[in-house]
C-alpha cells in the first residue's frame, strides 16, 4: 500500500514520453507530501474538511452565539419555541437549545476524536507487537482479546458508567478499551508478512530495540490501513455514544451530548417541538457526511493504484 | 472433530469463568445498591433508622453490604455451584425465575426479524454482487450504507412514528407500538391477531434497519470469487455466467456467511436492547438495563454469564459450520 517517490518519478516520466519536446526536471517528492497533494486535489474531500472544520468551530465557539449557558435555566421560558432570545427554543427545563447543541456537539466530537485516534493506534501497536514477538506475547494477547470479545460489552460499560457515575471522558476511554480488538487481529495477520522481511531482520541484527523495530519498521507499513480505520471509528464512536446515551448508560444529565439530546426529545419526532429532535440528528448527520467525504479522499490518496485523485501535472 | 470441539469447550468454559468472576468483582465494588434502595423505600423520619432498614433487607437477600467483595463472591459462587442459585435482586425477586421469563420474551421479539434479516441480506447481497455497478447493486448497497449510519434509536423512533401515523390515518388501532400483548384478550384467533398487531412494528423496524451488514458482507464475499480463476475456467467449459456463479462462486462465498449465521443463532436468545427499549418489550435487554440502574449485582452478572455462554456456543457452531461447508477444513 505504500507510495514510493519512485512511482511519482515514473508518472512524470510517462508524461514526459507523451510530450518529448519539453525538458523535464525531476523533483522527488516525499511520501507525506505526495499523499497531501493527492488529497488536496480531491474537491469533495476538501468540502468534507471544511464541513468538519465548521462543525468543530461550532462545537468550540458555539456557546458564544447565545448568552445562556448549557446548565443555566431560564424560568421565564420553559419549553418555548424559537424566539429572538432562544434561537432554537428551550427545553422543558428552560435550558437554551443552542447552548445545549453546541455543548452536545463538542462532547460527541470529543468522544469521536479520542476513540478515533487512540483505538487505531492501540490496535496497530498490539497487532504489530503480536506479529513481531510471537510466542507467549502473541498467545497471551490472543487470550486477552478473546476474553474481551466474549464480554457482553453493554453490561460492562453499564457497570462502569452507572457504578462510577462516569462522564464523557470516562466513556471515551472505556470505548477505546473495548474497541481495538477486531482490527488488532486483522493487523496482526497483515503484519505477519512483514516480520520476516529483510529490513526487519537487518534492524534486528543491528541490535535495534524490539519496541523500536515495531514502531519504526512495522507500523509505518500498516499506517494507511490505520488512518482509514481512524475516520470510520470516529463516526462509529459517535454512533455508539448515541446508542449508549439513549439507553441511559452513556453521558448523563449535568453533561450533555448528541445522544442525550436525541433521547430527551424522543417524543417530539413530529410532535410539538420537532426541532428539538431533528437538530441533534442533523448535527450528527453532518458529522458523518464530513467524515465520509474525508474517508473517501484519504482512501484514494493513500491507494497507489487509485486514479480517482487525478494525475499529477508535470 | 469431537476432540477439537471438546477442547474449545474447555477453553471457553475457563474464559467464561474468568470473565464472569471479573464482572462480579467489578460490579460488587462499583455498585451501591444501598443508596438506590434507600431512594425507592423512601427516607422515613429518621435517616439512621431507614438506613438500618435498607441494610437489614439487603442482608436478608444475601446482599450484605458489610461483607467485602471476596466474601460475597464466595457466597455467590457456592450458591451457583451447589444449587444453581444466581441470587436475588435488591427488591426481592429471584434472578433464576425472572431470567427465564425474560429470555422467552426476547426470543419472541427477535425470532422473525432475525430470520428475515438473514434471508433478505443474503439474497440482496448475491443479487448486488451478480450485477456489480448496475442500478440494482448501487441502490441496494447505498441503502445498506445509509441504514448503517442512521443511529439505531432514531431509526426505530421513525418507524414507530410511521406506525402511529398509519393508525391515525386509518382511524383505528391497527398496530401497537409498545408492549408485547394487550390485557384480557380471549380466544385463540383474537390472541393471534393481537400478537400480530404488537409484533409487526418492531419486526419491520428491526428488519428494515438490520440486513445492511449481512448484505454488504455477502456482496463482498461473492465479489471476491466472481472473478476468480476457477470461475473463469468454469465459464471456459461452456457454462453461462449465471450458471458459473451459481455452481462455483456462490458455494464458496457461503463459507464466511455460514460463520456469521452461526453467531446469529444463539444471539436470538439475547434479544436486542434497543428494540426492547424503544418498543417497550420487557425482555432480557430492558431487564438488564433496569438491573444496571438499580445497581443490581446478581442480575447484571447473570446476564454477563449468559452472554459469554451464548458467544461460546456461537463460536463453536461457527467452527462446526465451517467444517461442514468448507472441504479444506478438517477438524
Amino acid at each position: 500500500m505504500s507510495i514510493t517517490p519512485i512511482s511519482a518519478v515514473e508518472n512524470s516520466r510517462a508524461a514526459a514520453d507523451e510530450l518529448p519536446e519539453q525538458p523535464v526536471e525531476f523533483k522527488p517528492m516525499g511520501k507525506k507530501r505526495l499523499i497531501a497533494r493527492r488529497f488536496v486535489r480531491n474537491r469533495l474531500a476538501l468540502v468534507g474538511v471544511a464541513l468538519l472544520a465548521l462543525l468543530g468551530a461550532f462545537a468550540l465557539f458555539g456557546h458564544l452565539l447565545t448568552p445562556w449557558h448549557y446548565t443555566e435555566q431560564d424560568f421565564l421560558n420553559l419549553g418555548t419555541g424559537p424566539s429572538a432570545e432562544h434561537w432554537l427554543g428551550t427545553n422543558s427545563a428552560g435550558i437554551d437549545m443552542v447552548a445545549l447543541l453546541a455543548q452536545g456537539t463538542r462532547t460527541s466530537l470529543m468522544i469521536g476524536l479520542v476513540v478515533g485516534i487512540l483505538t487505531p493506534l492501540m490496535s496497530l501497536l498490539a497487532g504489530c507487537a503480536m506479529a513481531y514477538f510471537g510466542k507467549w506475547v502473541d498467545r497471551t494477547l490472543m487470550w486477552f482479546i478473546e476474553a474481551l470479545i466474549m464480554f457482553p460489552q453493554i453490561i460492562l460499560i453499564g457497570i462502569i458508567m452507572t457504578g462510577r457515575d462516569g462522564g464523557p471522558v470516562t466513556l471515551a476511554f472505556i470505548m477505546v478499551f473495548f474497541g481495538w480488538m477486531a482490527s488488532a487481529r486483522l493487523i496482526r495477520g497483515m503484519s505477519l508478512s512483514f516480520v520476516d522481511r529483510e529490513f526487519v531482520k537487518a534492524a534486528r541484527f543491528m541490535g535495534v530495540h524490539p519496541l523500536r523495530i515495531v514502531w519504526r519498521h512495522l507500523t509505518p507499513n500498516l499506517a494507511s490501513l490505520a488512518i482509514i480505520n481512524a475516520t470510520t471509528s470516529i463516526w462509529g464512536a459517535i454512533l455508539a455514544e448515541i446508542s449508549l446515551s439513549f439507553l441511559g448508560i452513556g453521558v448523563s444529565v449535568p453533561e450533555t451530548s448528541l445522544g442525550l439530546l436525541i433521547y430527551q426529545a424522543r417524543s417530539y419526532v413530529f410532535g410539538q417541538q420537532p426541532w428539538m429532535f431533528w437538530a441533534p440528528v442533523i448535527a450528527f448527520g453532518l458529522i458523518v457526511v464530513a467524515l465520509m467525504l474525508i474517508n473517501d479522499g484519504l482512501r484514494d490518496a493513500l491507494d497507489p493504484e487509485s486514479r480517482a485523485g487525478g494525475r499529477a501535472r508535470v | 472433530m469431537l476432540k477439537f470441539l471438546a477442547l474449545r469447550a474447555v477453553r471457553y468454559a475457563v474464559m467464561t469463568f474468568a470473565v464472569t468472576s471479573l464482572a462480579y468483582l467489578m460490579a460488587v465494588s462499583f455498585f451501591n445498591p444501598e443508596a438506590q434502595l434507600a431512594d425507592i423505600m423512601g427516607g422515613g423520619v429518621d435517616p439512621e433508622v431507614s438506613r438500618a432498614n435498607v441494610q437489614d433487607s439487603l442482608r436478608r437477600l444475601d446482599l450484605d453490604p458489610d461483607q467485602n467483595a471476596l466474601q460475597r463472591y464466595w457466597v455467590w459462587l457456592t450458591g451457583i455451584l451447589t444449587q444453581w442459585d444466581w441470587g436475588r435482586t435488591p427488591n426481592g425477586g429471584y434472578v433464576n425465575d425472572e431470567f427465564a421469563i425474560r429470555v422467552w420474551i426476547s426470543t419472541q421479539l427477535t425470532l422473525v426479524a432475525t430470520v428475515m434479516t438473514m434471508v433478505i441480506g443474503i439474497l440482496l447481497g448475491v443479487y448486488a454482487a451478480a450485477r456489480q455497478y448496475r442500478f440494482g447493486d448501487r441502490a441496494s448497497t447505498w441503502y445498506s450504507y445509509f441504514t448503517m449510519i442512521v443511529p439505531v434509536p432514531v431509526a426505530y423512533l421513525l418507524v414507530q412514528r410511521g406506525a402511529i401515523w398509519v393508525n391515525e390515518a386509518a382511524g383505528q388501532q391497527i398496530f401497537y407500538v409498545t408492549g408485547f400483548r394487550s390485557i384480557g384478550v380471549e380466544g385463540t384467533w383474537n390472541q393471534f391477531v393481537d400478537m400480530a398487531a404488537h409484533y409487526t412494528v418492531p419486526t419491520v423496524a428491526m428488519t428494515l434497519f438490520g440486513w445492511a451488514s449481512m448484505q454488504i458482507s455477502q456482496r463482498q464475499y461473492l465479489l471476491d470469487f466472481v472473478n476468480a480463476d476457477f470461475v473463469r475456467t468454469a465459464r471456459a467449459t461452456g457454462l453461462t455466467r449465471s450458471q458459473a456463479i451459481r455452481k462455483h462462486a456462490l458455494r464458496v462465498s457461503f463459507v464466511p456467511t455460514a460463520q456469521s449465521i452461526a453467531f446469529t443463532i444463539p444471539a436470538l436468545f439475547t434479544g436486542t436492547v434497543m428494540a426492547e427499549m424503544v418498543f417497550n418489550w420487557d425482555g432480557l435487554g430492558s431487564w438488564g438495563l433496569r438491573a444496571l440502574h438499580a445497581h443490581d449485582v446478581n442480575a447484571s452478572v447473570a446476564i454477563v454469564f449468559y452472554g459469554c455462554i451464548i458467544f461460546a456456543i456461537g463460536a463453536m457452531l461457527a467452527d462446526f459450520f465451517t467444517s461442514l461447508v468448507d472441504p479444506r477444513v478438517r477438524l
